[in-house]
Parts: C-alpha cells; structure tokens; sequence
C-alpha cells in the first residue's frame, strides 16, 4: 500500500477545512502498522482514504498494487472485493443476521461456494463456534468484536483495517481481542493496519505513526 | 451472493414486514371498495331491472325504427313489444252496460322481459300470457263492471272473455299508486277492436334485455341518434328511483377508498424511510467489502419485487376472500350478488401501490444507495438528495391522477386536494390551539404529565401528518358510526308504532262513511279521507306550460306529461309547512309543493289552469309547502280549496295501520269493498330498509379498513420517532428521571395526541355529519353528545394502545440496557 501526498480537505459555509496534510505512507506486506492520535487529529480520514473507502482530494494512492485515487466507489469496491478486511470500533455486525451468517457475508459476496465452512472455521477459531446461531444483540461486546474478527479474516485477505478494536471494550476484554488480532495476523500472514489511540496497543506493531493537527509523522523506534 | 438468501435475510427484518403490510393493505383497501362498489351496483341493477321489467326500455308515441330493433337483434339483445293505450271497456254489448276507461296494454309472445307475472285465474295463480281472444285485468275492474271471471267484455270492436285478476306486472316500476285499471292483452288481438287508427293516441314500448357488454354497445349506438320523442333509459339512468342512490354510494365507497389509499401510501412512505435509514450501516458494509453499486440496486430491486408480489397476492386474494364471506351474509337481502374478480379494481388497485411507492419511496432508496463505506469509519453516512422541481410536479401529478381514478371527475380530484390540504392546516392549526391549553393546564402538574405535553409539543412537526391522518381517520369512523346509526333511527322514528302501512285508494264518494264505519268497527283508525280528482296542469298564468318547461328538465316534463292527483282540504296536512304565503284562505285557491314550484317557476299569485276530464279549472296560487315525501302519509303537489274541485267527482284515498294480527282484515275489507285498491307498503318499507341495510354494511367495511390505514400510519409514525425517543429516554434516565415516571410521561403524550386527534375529528364530524343529512338525506340534523364523549376516548385509546405496544420493550429495558445497545453497536 503506498499513499503520495495525499490530502484531504472538506468544504464547510466559511472555507475549506483541511483534516488531512499531503501525507507519504508506505506499508510492506505481512507487515503492521499502528496510527495513534488524539480525536479529532483526522487519523480515522487517513484509515478511509487508505482503505479506499473515501477519495484524497489530491495525491495518489495505490492499493494491493493498484492506483485507486481515480477509481469511482464502484473501481475501489472492486479492488477491496475479497482482498480487505475490516475491523470497526462499534463491531458493526448486522443486527438480523447470526453470528455465523455476519461472518459468512464477505465471503458470500465473492461467490465463495463454502462460506459457511470457512465461517465455522473462523468462529471455531476465536472460540464461538457454539454461538454460531446466535444475533449480535445476544452477545457480549467482547463476542461480538471476535465475531467481527472472524469477519474481517474469512477471505483470506491480503490487508486488514482495525479502526480503534478494542475502542469500547473494557481493558481485559481489549487485551484479549488484540492478542486475539495480533494471533491471526501472524498466523495468515496478513498485513494489519491499526488506528487507535491506545499507545500500548500502537507499540505492538512493526512501524508506528502518529497523527496530530492533520499531519502525519513516523515514531517507529 | 445468493439472491434469494440476501431478499430472506431480508424478510427477517420488521421493516420489512411493515412494508409488506403497507402495500399489502393499500392494495387490500383500494381493492375491496372499489369491486364492493362495482359488484353492489350490479347487484342492484340485476334487482332494479327486475322491477323495471328490462334491462333497457325504449317508449315513443310513434313505433320503433325497424333498423334500430334489427339491429338490437344483431346485438342479440331479446325485444319484448307493448303498445299501450287507453280505451273504455264495456261489459256487455247492452246499451246501459257498465263501462270503464282503462289503460290497456298489448303484448307479444316475449312478455315478460324479466320478472314474472302473477294473475289469479279460475284454476290458480298462472304466470302465463292470455292466450287469443283473453283479457286479464285489474282488480278493481270487478266492481267498477261488475263482472267475475269468465265473463265477457267489449273492447273496441272485440269481444273477449275475461279470465284473469293481475296480481302483479313485473314491468309495473317502483310506483305502487297506479292510475287507470289495467288491462292485459294479446298484440296480435289489438286490429280486430279497431281502436287502433291513425292519429289513435298510443304508446309503443320496447323491452329489451341482454348481457351487458352488447347492451352497453346498443346504448352506444342508439342514443346518438334518437330522436327527442323517443325515451330511452335503463336503470343508472337519473330518472329512475334507485339510480341517485347507487351513485351516492359508489362515490362514497370510492372516496372512503381514497382516504384508505392516501392513508396506507402515507404509513408507506414513513415506514420506506425508517427502512432506508435501517439500511444505511448494511450498505456500507456491502460496499466496503467489495459490493458494486448495481448488485445493491439488484438486491434492493429484487426485495422490493419479493414486496409487491407478495403483498398484490395477499392483499387481492383476502379481499376477495373477504367479499364472498360478505356475499353469504348478504345473500338474504342481496340475492344478486355474485363475487367475481374485477379486473379494473385489480389494476386500479396494484397501480395505486405500485405507483405510490415508486413516488414515495424512489427518494429514500436512492439515498440509500447513495451511502458512501466511509460512513462506517467516519460516522456521518446519511445522504440528503433534494427532490427536483420536477419530482414534486410528478408526486403531485400522481396524487392528482389518484384522485381522478376515484373521484371520476377532475373537478372533484380539485376540490379533494385542495380540501386535504386545507384539513392539513386546519388539524395543524387545530392541534396548535388545543395543545397551548394543555400547555397552560399541565402547569404545576405533575412531572410526567409535564413531560407529556411538552413532547407533544416538540414533535408537533413530525406528528402534523400522523394527525392530520388519524384525524381524517377518526373524521370518517365517527361520521359512518353515527350516520349509520342515524339513518336506521331516523327512518325508523319517521315510522313510529302506528304508522299507515296501507293504502285505500278509489273508495267512492257514497262509500266513505261506510269505509270509515267499517274500520272503527275492526278497532282500525283511519287517517283523514282525502277526495282526488284526477287532473292535469295546462297552463301557468294562461301560457301553455309545454311552452315553458325546459326540454332538458325531464322530471319536470314528466310531470307535466302525466295526470296528477288534485285534492282539497281546508287545513294544512300533517307533514306539510308553509314557506311561502298563506293556506288556503278563500276560494279559487291552491297550495303548491315547493320543490314542484321551482321546477315549473311557478310563484305566488301565478293562475294555475287544469284539465280535469276536459273541463278547465283554474286556482291561484296563495301558498308554497315544504312536504315531508320521507313519511308514510298521503302527500299532494297540488291542494285545492274546496270550490274549485266540488263540481267534479272523486274517489277517496285513506290510510290506515293493520298489526300482524289484523292482517287477515285486509281480504275481509275487500270484500266488503271490492272497488277498492288496497296497497300494502309494509314491502316497500322491506325494501328501503333492505338497502340501508346494504348501505350500512357497506360502511362497516369501510370502517375497519379507514382504521387499520390510520393504525398502520400511526405504527410507522411511532416507529419512525424511535431512534430519537429512544435518546431522550437514556439522557433522561442517566440524568435521574425515574423509569416509572418516563413510562407514565410515555402513555401520556399518546393520550394527549389521541385526545387533539379526537377533539378535531369530533369538531369537523359534527360538521360533516351535519351537511350530510341536510343536504344529501334531506333529514334533519342533530348534536351528538356521545360523540363528545366517545370520539376523542376513542382516538386516544387506540393511539395510546398502539404507541404503548411499539414502545413498551423500549420502556420497560431501561436506559443502562439501551445504553450498553449503543456502545456495542446494536
């Protein structure tokens, strides 16, 4: 993933408002990568535009090998499809679905005949297996984020985005799910990309940035 | 990813099935009051034609153009043919034989049309036609020749033989006065009497009856062309009794149709933008991991295909279910009742969901789609897209055009949306002015009392159209209640215990103490005998009144065409007011009815010329009545004072009431006086009372579906106010607010938004209810202090009922519950 100067800036009734600096940002893959900043520094428009989920303003951003700032939603849904996974701070699970079928969705979406198996896999693996028919309002906060884990791993992607996991977990249940994060990323080789405001959890990771006013700086040791 | 699971997973989600319940229940309404209405009106048509003794009839003092029954045949449409006439009949050939003027009518083998006929011969009743040489006739003829059965008379040059008493002519209308005695006869025996010649003065008559596709086809073809001494009708035609009464209860079935529509496309468009807002997160989350924009189109397209399919089965298919289930309860007093499916209320009904949603709810949907992925990192997914001038010209467009279909009448559609806007205002303006009162009262109240009026008052704005809808909701259940209850009532009261239910008419002037001694012998009160005199209306102020009645005026030509019945009596009849000027104060006088009056323009003072068996007489006219035409009394256009009609001879018309156990008098009294036409009104009363009936149940119907729509609007209201209820309830919690007092706070505002929804409905019931029986019954209108009472309990105990169900989980979990909800996503 590498972005080139890319900015962001939104239109208010005053002016433009600049949230996000022309930022340079290279991740190698298999790698991980932690953003830290206070709220509001504009760390969760970085992890937008990074994803492909938003456009930069300028700059160019490439994705898997991929130029994606000049793809339409459409272009850059295309380059995620199967390749991207993501872990949100409110779990965003769908509130209809079970566990298994929330797990199962990405890989449904990409035609992959045994997604259900690969769903049973993925709860087995962080421990919800025996909650597999259960909806999300029947689980804990600390379930529901492994189920969203699951999720996030179940194709086999090549680049997982956490945007503050452990966000609205008390601390034991925040250690478990980042040991739980760090396990599977280590395991599947995937290339995870955090944002979070938990230093601790930040420090885990092989390279460390730190965003502050808009502006991107490297504070790997 | 699998279609059909995506639409299933779906299907699983309440949104979803209130939608499906919105449409269905559209298409349910919309359905079910416009066949009702179009099967109703065929039923009564079958009936009326009964009565009428055809499906068509074409009358004209000159015979039918050969081409035009030619080409009714074409139609296969089967033609019966009367000539009718009036002639003496004599009974026998001596020179002081007793003689009669009686209105004869010829027939053809294809007597009778529809209906059956009825006469007592020697052997028994017979539905049969006389056969060459035979004559039935009319009771009364008995008397008036003195003859029986089997006797000869003299018609014309003819003789025939007498073998038949009419009980009943299927074609003889609704009328149960007749005029002259009636004579039955073969056509083919009209040339041998001779009375027939050129210049002869005569009716020809053509029945006709058939299906209704080619019937309406002959219409088509015939009316252009017919020239104005022809009449051609049927029985939707103004003219005929129950043709006013089938329009009215069409338009009011169509319009109650509407207000279900509108309703149920409001529920809709609320319940599409809580499901479109429910979505948002799901969209997102399909986009980020790698769904394009057109198989979210697809999928959505696909769910809402699943919707309609779904909802135009079950909605058409209860619907039907529902009529026949009513056909059997009604099967008493509407026999021809037969449930088909009506393919143009199906249409009508699907393109009214159909196109209700696509205008409503196009919006919302695109905005869904529109829902960028970043939303689920960045928070703020909504997308607000500004409907074009274009789109509010095509929604308005729409719901004009959906006026049109019901109202049949784009002047209608007109004044209905301009009336539904100004009730919109009106309930806002209504609500506003009720609530600052409550506002004021609440004052030094307790806290959840406080608290409920206050959030009435904060979400007056969102809550304008669940008002505005269950107060027109509440408008027409209250209006259908009490005008149901009313009709029965009023008509019932116009007949208390006592009431005449007999009619003797042709009692003679020598018999008239008898008639009365008679009836006081058999503990029978009579009313007072009105004399008749058989006359008709020449000229207004010596200007012959054919020159002075409008050519398209066809019930005032009527009554001019035909001989009315003239009476005298010195007092004002019970039922009759004065309007104008004074009754009958002198002589040379006359008393018109009013409604006559303004047909003929005539006025006070204006000279009235009759003809009364050739002889002119004229009157002045000294006073205008209002008749009460509703009662079961003798009523008269024209009262004479008693100079003016002295010289000529009458025949006496009296009422009187038989209870069930005096019925069997009835044959007795004819007997005793065999002159006499005795006409029992107790089947016309059936009747009426048969269609009230008809009227009512059509009503109920209409107030189940109008209270389900509002329920429905008033759910997806509620449901739509959740997310924002929902917060105010955690803040109020975290802030110390006891859960009892918001649970009491909660029931409150549902009570106090019935209660305004009650209250305005209450007032603009009393209005309509009002209008409705004044100027549509013509009945008088009356407070309905119940409706005070009931109506704005009624609104709010439903509305409060409902919220209470929607909100009652919410209510009883508590903020911490919610609160933890919040955090974790769900």
């Amino acid at each position: 993933m590498h972005a080139e100067g890319i900015s962001k800036q939104v239109a208010t009734e005053a002016h433009n408002l600049t949230i996000l600096q022309p930022t340079e940002l290279k991740v190698k893959s298999g790698t991980t990568a932690s953003v830290v900043g206070a709220s509001g520094s504009g760390k969760s428009t970085l992890l937008s535009l990074l994803a492909g989920l938003d456009r930069p303003s300028s700059g160019q951003m490439t994705l898997l090998g991929q130029r994606i700032d000049n793809l339409d939603e459409d272009g850059r849904a295309a380059v995620r499809a199967g390749q991207v996974g993501f872990v949100f701070q409110s779990f965003m699970l769908l509130p209809a679905l079970t566990a298994v079928e929330n797990v199962m969705l990405p890989a449904e979406l990409n035609g992959m005949a045994d997604a259900r198996d690969r769903a049973m896999a993925w709860l087995d693996k962080v421990g919800l297996a025996s909650r597999a028919s259960h909806k999300p309002s029947e689980l804990s906060g600390g379930e529901q984020q492994r189920v969203a884990i699951a999720r996030a791993f179940v194709t086999d992607p090549k680049l997982v985005f956490a945007d503050e996991p452990t966000g609205n977990l008390d601390s034991q249940t925040g250690l478990a799910v980042n040991e739980l994060l760090f396990k599977t990323h280590a395991e599947q080789q995937t290339t995870l990309i955090l944002v979070t405001h938990d230093n601790g959890l930040a420090q885990q990771c092989q390279f460390q940035y730190r965003m502050q006013a808009g502006v991107l700086t490297e504070t790997t040791p | 990813m699998n279609a059909l699971k995506a639409i299933w997973q779906h299907w699983r989600q309440t949104e979803t099935w209130l939608l499906f319940v919105s449409v269905a229940l559209a298409i349910f309404a919309c359905y079910s009051l416009t066949s009702v209405g179009v099967l109703m009106q065929q039923s009564l048509i079958k009936t009326s034609a009964e009565l009428m003794g055809a499906d068509r009839i074409l009358s004209g003092t000159r015979p039918s153009k050969p081409e035009w029954l030619a080409h009714a045949e074409q139609q296969n449409l089967r033609i019966s043919e009367q000539w009718l006439f009036n002639s003496m009949v004599f009974a026998g050939q001596s020179m002081d034989a007793p003689m009669q003027l009686v209105s004869t009518k010829a027939v053809d083998d294809n007597y009778p049309a529809k209906g059956e006929l009825r006469v007592q011969t020697a052997n028994g009743i017979t539905a049969e036609l006389p056969e060459s040489g035979v004559v039935y006739a009319d009771q009364r003829l008995r008397e008036l020749l003195a003859v029986e059965l089997g006797d000869q008379i003299e018609l014309g040059q003819a003789t025939f033989t007498l073998q038949g008493w009419i009980i009943r002519e299927p074609d003889s209308g609704l009328s149960v006065f007749g005029n002259l005695p009636s004579l039955l006869m073969r056509l083919a025996d009209v040339d041998a009497t001779g009375i027939v010649q050129p210049g002869s003065r005569l009716a020809y008559r053509y029945l006709l009856t058939g299906d209704d596709e080619p019937l309406s086809a002959f219409d088509q073809w015939l009316k252009p062309q017919l020239p104005e001494i022809y009449r051609y009708r049927g029985v939707s035609d103004d003219d005929f009794a129950f043709s006013r009464a089938l329009k009215r209860s069409d338009t009011f079935l169509r319009l109650a149709g509407l207000l279900t529509v509108l309703l149920t496309l409001a529920a809709m468009a609320v319940i599409c933008q809580r499901f479109t807002e429910r979505q948002r997160r799901e969209v997102a989350l399909l986009k980020a991991f790698g769904q394009a924009r057109q198989d979210l189109i697809l999928r959505y397209s696909l769910l809402m295909l699943s919707v309609f399919v779904s909802a135009i089965i079950v909605g058409i298919g209860a619907s039907h279910s529902l009529l026949l289930i009513l056909a059997e309860q009604i099967a008493e007093i509407m026999p021809n009742l037969s449930v088909q499916l009506v393919g143009s209320a199906a249409l009508l009904s699907i393109i009214a969901a159909c196109g209700g949603c696509v205008l409503f709810c196009w919006l919302p949907f695109k905005q869904l789609l529109a829902t960028p992925s970043s939303a689920l990192i960045q928070g703020h997914g909504a997308v607000t897209i500004q409907p074009s001038w274009g789109w509010r010209l095509l929604q308005l467009a729409a719901v004009f055009g959906l006026l049109m279909s019901f109202a049949k009448s784009w002047l209608l559609a007109l004044l209905l949306l301009l009336a539904g806007a100004l009730s919109i205002v009106l309930v806002a303006l209504a609500s506003l002015g009720l609530i600052a009162g409550l506002s004021r009262l609440s004052q030094g109240q307790k806290l959840s009392w406080r608290l409920a009026v206050r959030n009435v008052q904060r979400r007056m704005t969102e809550n304008r159209l669940l008002l505005a809808g269950f107060t027109l909701a509440s408008l027409m259940v209250m209006s259908i209640y009490y005008v149901r209850g009313d009709l029965i009532d009023q008509w019932r009261s116009q007949m208390p215990e006592g009431a005449a239910n007999r009619f003797a008419l042709n009692i003679q002037q020598h018999q008239v103490d008898g008639f009365d001694s008679w009836l006081q012998q058999q503990n029978i009160g009579t009313s007072y005998m009105y004399p008749v005199v058989r006359g008709r209306l020449d000229a207004i102020n010596a200007e012959p009144i054919r020159q002075l009645v409008s050519k398209d005026d066809e019930i005032a030509r009527r009554s001019i065409r035909r001989e009315l019945s003239l009476t005298m009596r010195s007092q004002l009849p019970e039922g009759n007011e004065i309007e104008q000027g004074e009754f009958l104060t002198g002589s040379g006088q006359v008393s018109v009815e009013s409604q006559l009056a303004e047909r003929l323009n005539i006025k006070l003072g204006d000279v009235l010329t009759f003809d009364i068996a050739g002889v002119p007489a004229s009157a002045t006219v000294t006073s205008l009545r209002k008749v009460d035409w509703n009662s079961m009394r003798p009523n008269f256009y024209m009262i004479l004072s008693d100079d003016v009609l002295a010289p000529f001879a009458a025949s006496y018309l009296a009422s009187f009431h038989l209870t069930e156990s005096q019925k069997t008098l009835a044959a007795d009294l004819i007997r005793a006086f065999p002159n006499v036409t005795l006409i029992d009104v107790d089947e016309a009363i059936a009747r009426v009372e048969s269609i009230l009936k008809q009227s009512t149940m059509a009503m109920t119907v209409v107030l189940v579906l109008v209270t389900a729509a509002a329920g429905l609007l008033l759910i997806a209201q509620v449901r739509a106010g959740m997310d924002a209820r929902q917060q105010e309830l955690i803040t109020m919690q975290t802030l110390g607010a006891g859960r009892a007092v918001l649970i009491r706070s909660t029931l409150f505002e549902f009570l106090v938004l019935g209660f305004i929804a009650g209250g305005v409905a209450v007032i603009a019931s009393e209005m309509l209810l009002a209008g409705v029986f004044v100027l549509l019954f013509k009945l008088s209108a009356q407070p309905h202090f119940s409706l005070w009472l009931l109506g704005p309990g009624f609104a709010a105990g439903i509305i409060t009922s409902i919220g209470w169900l929607q909100c009652r989980r919410m209510l009883r979990e508590g903020a911490l519950t919610r609160l933890r909800q919040q955090i974790s996503g769900g």
